[in-house]
């Protein structure tokens, strides 16, 4: 009875090949990753397609980039020093008569222009002007959703990155080391742990100028605990599996053991939580932001619009769409979560 | 004699998975008289369990399909049987025994209690009844001081203890059919002997019948009168059980008897090529107690003992569980904290710190028993191999290394196409071969296999070992062969020592131990295995 393989196929796939046709086969969490992807490389580039500057005006057969540059109005044959103001009509009409010609981005607002020339009162339902209306102050809803969607999900990317690196990290140290490393640690997490979260945020939006930078900050320090205790129970199981005797009487290094052996067996809890980690950070700048704990109130935010349409309630436009897009979100990442931790896992066909 | 007490006609089984439907069992007739013992013997995966598991039809109804098959018992079609009525002849007219005694006795209830509850309910008994037949139970299965152990809980007795209170549940209200999955495998040899004598004297005590599952043929020998051989979900071959060992009919049976571990001890030039000499090696493991975690105590896992290990040469290291074997084992290897002196050729690896040992360990290796775990999940069959040389052979480039993987796997017996592949797509036996593949390809010079084949069926353990014994001779390999299966060891060792408790009982060259045996264990040791 020897010992074939016959029944297995013969192909020949890179392991990571295999993970791509694994997740490939996900269909759901597959068009997930192409809408999430489309939309997120869009709204990467919003200040090409949401501006109130021009992309390109040629005037007097001279180029200009008022997107990337600021130019005076006088560059245009105006009378002021300030900064050219497109949308008014004294401008418009320099920049788009004779040879002159400008290159317009998608939609002419970007998230803080405010449109003067609304006929009706702020916040203004849905018009040809503003497609999804404006906000209390006369900003075009649309403009502020993209730039909120791209923070938000930017500032979620770069959370859960800090998050699970620092979590990852000591995680591993006290599952592989264990004993007493492990045991003072563990104290000191219990300790930081019990640290009220949300009043340390209200006392430092008053101490400090609040941006967003501080927020990574502060909630990077308190995030990572969840995770790490995840990874640590994972290596403190891993550490007496076979496998790692093995490594160690082949001579390999912890660093080695826990990166090659330990590690990519603990990836399971990491792998489950990362997309509800991503959907908790946007959720938490956005909760944050609704309760003004947040970010400076010119950014662009989706807790703020989210403020707004409960302090107009009758303003539909706003918390509606608001809603649509931050549900839309959470559920494509959500969805590509699903897909990528059946994609890791390499006892799936 | 021919008083038949349950038939079962052309049962199929199969299994809705994900992947499509499994036929376990396909079309499986056989009957059991009355005070008859029966065996069922096949290696993993033959169905030998699932037909047993569907007589009292305990698998999962969700995914389990019975397209054909009639149970007969009593007049009674099981098949068609209800759910209460099946709960009326489970644990009452048939019961059953498992193979893991600790899992399946429930840790948080006290043993008494477990064989008291089916008195309870098949016999409507009150507690003090109940807890009088229970006391009587454990007595009758030979548990010694029976009215203090019955209420002690599983994870304080012995593992023969446990299958021994697993009996006396089962006993519990006469049953006339028993039916016991494994009930030794788990257990140490001598201790699987006693459990069989139990079973049999209670058969001959209660004149119940007993349905014994096995992997393992030669354990029937003795036990069974009628032997069923199964192999891929069919019974092959049928009979009594004097005829089956005397004249085996099908291919498969005679290929199942002719699987038991022949003698591969390979012949080795007397040499003075010393590769390991320990001295006084002890590993004590300290027992703390109280809130100020004082030492109170010790526990001598490995205690004083001496070994020489040449080149070439397989030196067996046998004993039961909690031995202290595997410990000795690692020891030796500097994975484990010990005392005394252990010298590898001319460096003294005692003293040495971990950073002065790294470049010796590609020396030294080990192939444990268990290949589900001994095999990181996560990693292709290419970067399992090729782990090591990377680590000790930096000067490779990709393409040298691909080559001696390429080779190397070609030696154990593994084609080139597995090399992308993980893990879990291989068989026991393959496994145990890249297990073997990531050793010899560092070019060690002793390798430690800790029960290399015991968790392989028995065709396979035959192949490993000849794959070993190929290897020894060709690269002039020492092993230290740590078995609890005297054949194994039988088959492998040129000296071996017997261990107990931490010390060494008996050593010596194989023959010397096992035909002429000094020590009453290793005497005992011995008959168990032979028995076997």
């Amino acid at each position: 009875m020897s010992e074939t393989i016959g029944s297995l196929n013969n192909v020949h796939l890179s392991p990571g090949r295999r993970s791509w046709l694994r997740f490939k086969a996900n269909r759901r969490g597959y068009i997930s990753l192409w809408l999430f992807g489309i939309l997120f490389v869009l709204s990467l580039f919003a200040e090409v397609l949401f501006n109130d500057k021009p992309l390109i005006v040629s005037y007097q057969d001279e180029l200009f980039f008022p997107f990337l540059v600021t130019y005076p109005e006088t560059a245009f044959g105006g009378d002021f020093e300030t900064e050219a103001d497109y949308s008014d009509a004294y401008v418009r009409d320099t920049i788009t008569t004779g040879n002159n010609w400008v290159v317009d981005p998608l939609i002419h607002y970007s998230y803080n222009t405010i449109n003067f020339r609304s006929e009706l009162p702020n916040p203004a339902p849905p018009t040809s002007q503003n497609l999804i209306g404006t906000d209390d102050r006369g900003r075009d809803v649309f403009a502020r959703l993209v730039y909120g969607f791209r923070l938000s999900v930017l500032f979620a990317f770069a959370l859960t990155a800090i998050g699970v690196a620092i979590g990852i990290l000591a995680g591993a140290v006290q599952g592989y080391f264990s004993g007493r490393l492990d045991l003072i640690m563990q104290r000191l997490i219990e300790v930081w742990a019990s640290m009220p979260e949300l009043y340390l945020l209200i006392i430092f939006a008053s101490i400090f100028q609040p941006s967003i930078w501080l927020l990574i900050i502060l909630l990077s320090l308190f995030g990572w605990m969840g995770l790490s205790d995840y990874v640590r129970a994972e290596f403190l199981r891993g550490r007496n599996m076979d496998y790692v005797t093995a490594a160690r009487a082949m001579g390999q290094t912890d660093v080695a053991i826990m990166r090659h052996h330990l590690l990519p067996n603990s990836m399971t809890p990491v792998i489950t939580f990362l997309p509800f980690r991503i959907s908790g950070s946007i959720l938490a700048l956005t909760s944050l932001d609704f309760l003004g704990l947040g970010v400076p109130p010119t950014t662009p935010s989706l807790g703020e619009l989210l403020a707004q349409g409960k302090e107009n309630i009758e303003a539909w436009w706003l918390s509606l769409s608001t809603f649509i897009v931050l549900v839309g979100t959470l559920m494509l990442l959500i969805f590509i979560g699903e897909a990528l931790r059946e994609a890791m896992d390499t006892r799936k066909n | 004699m021919a008083d038949k007490l349950i038939q079962v006609k052309n049962l199929k089984v199969t299994f809705n998975t994900q992947g499509g439907d499994i036929e376990a069992v396909r079309g499986v007739s056989f009957d059991i008289n009355k005070s008859e013992n029966v065996a069922i013997v096949g290696e993993s995966g033959s169905g030998k369990s699932v037909t047993a598991l569907s007589l009292l039809k305990l698998h999962d109804e969700r995914n389990v399909d019975y397209p054909d098959g009639r149970i007969i018992y009593n007049n009674q079609d099981l098949m068609l049987a209800s759910e209460a009525d099946m709960r009326q002849v489970r644990g009452k007219d048939i019961s059953m025994i498992f193979q893991e005694p600790m899992s399946s006795l429930n840790p948080v209830y006290p043993v008494g209690v477990q064989i008291q509850e089916t008195l309870k309910l098949h016999r409507k008994m009150d507690k003090a009844a109940s807890r009088k037949i229970a006391i009587d139970l454990l007595d009758r299965v030979g548990i010694k001081q029976p009215q203090q152990k019955i209420d002690s809980f599983p994870h304080m007795l012995s593992g023969g203890q446990r299958q021994r209170a697993m009996i006396a549940m089962a006993l519990a209200c006469d049953p006339v059919l028993l039916i016991a999955d494994e009930p030794t495998t788990a257990l140490d040899v001598t201790v699987q002997q006693q459990i069989l004598d139990l079973l049999k004297d209670l058969q001959q005590e209660t004149a119940m019948s007993v349905l014994l599952i096995t992997h393992d043929l030669n354990l029937v020998r003795r036990f069974a009168d009628r032997v069923c051989v199964m192999h891929e979900g069919e019974i092959v071959e049928q009979a009594l059980s004097s005829e089956l060992f005397k004249h085996p009919q099908h291919e498969y049976t005679q290929y199942l008897l002719d699987s038991e571990p022949e003698s591969r001890i390979t012949e080795i030039e007397p040499t003075d090529n010393t590769v390991i000499k320990a001295e006084d090696v002890r590993v004590y493991f300290p027992v703390y107690k109280g809130f100020f975690k004082r030492k109170v105590d010790e526990v001598k896992a490995v205690d004083n003992i001496d070994i020489e290990l040449k080149q070439g040469e397989t030196l067996g290291i046998v004993g039961e569980s909690g031995s202290g074997k595997t410990t000795l084992g690692m020891a030796l290897l500097r994975l484990v904290d010990s005392t005394g002196q252990i010298r590898f050729r001319e460096h003294t690896i005692s003293d040495y710190r971990e950073q002065q040992m790294r470049p010796l360990r590609r020396f030294f290796q080990i192939v444990f028993q268990d290949p589900f775990s001994s095999l990181s999940p996560r990693m292709t069959v290419e970067q399992i191999v090729g782990e090591g040389l990377k680590l000790h052979c930096p000067e490779l480039n990709k393409a040298q290394r691909h080559q001696r993987i390429v080779t190397t796997l070609k030696e154990v017996g593994l084609d080139e196409n597995v090399l992308w592949r993980y893990p879990h797509e291989f068989s026991g036996g393959q496994r145990q071969r890249i297990a073997v593949a990531r050793t010899v390809i560092l070019e060690p010079d002793v390798i430690l296999l800790d029960e290399p084949t015991s968790a392989l069926d028995v065709s396979v353990q035959k192949q490993v070992l000849s794959l070993l014994s190929d290897l020894q001779l060709k690269h002039k390999l020492s092993y230290l062969f740590i078995s609890h299966d005297l054949r194994v060891v039988r088959a492998m060792s040129h000296r071996v020592i017997v261990m107990r408790e931490g010390k060494i009982v008996e050593s010596g060259a194989v023959e010397d131990v096992f035909e002429n045996p000094q020590q009453d264990y290793t005497r005992e040791l011995a008959r168990a295995s032979i028995y076997h």
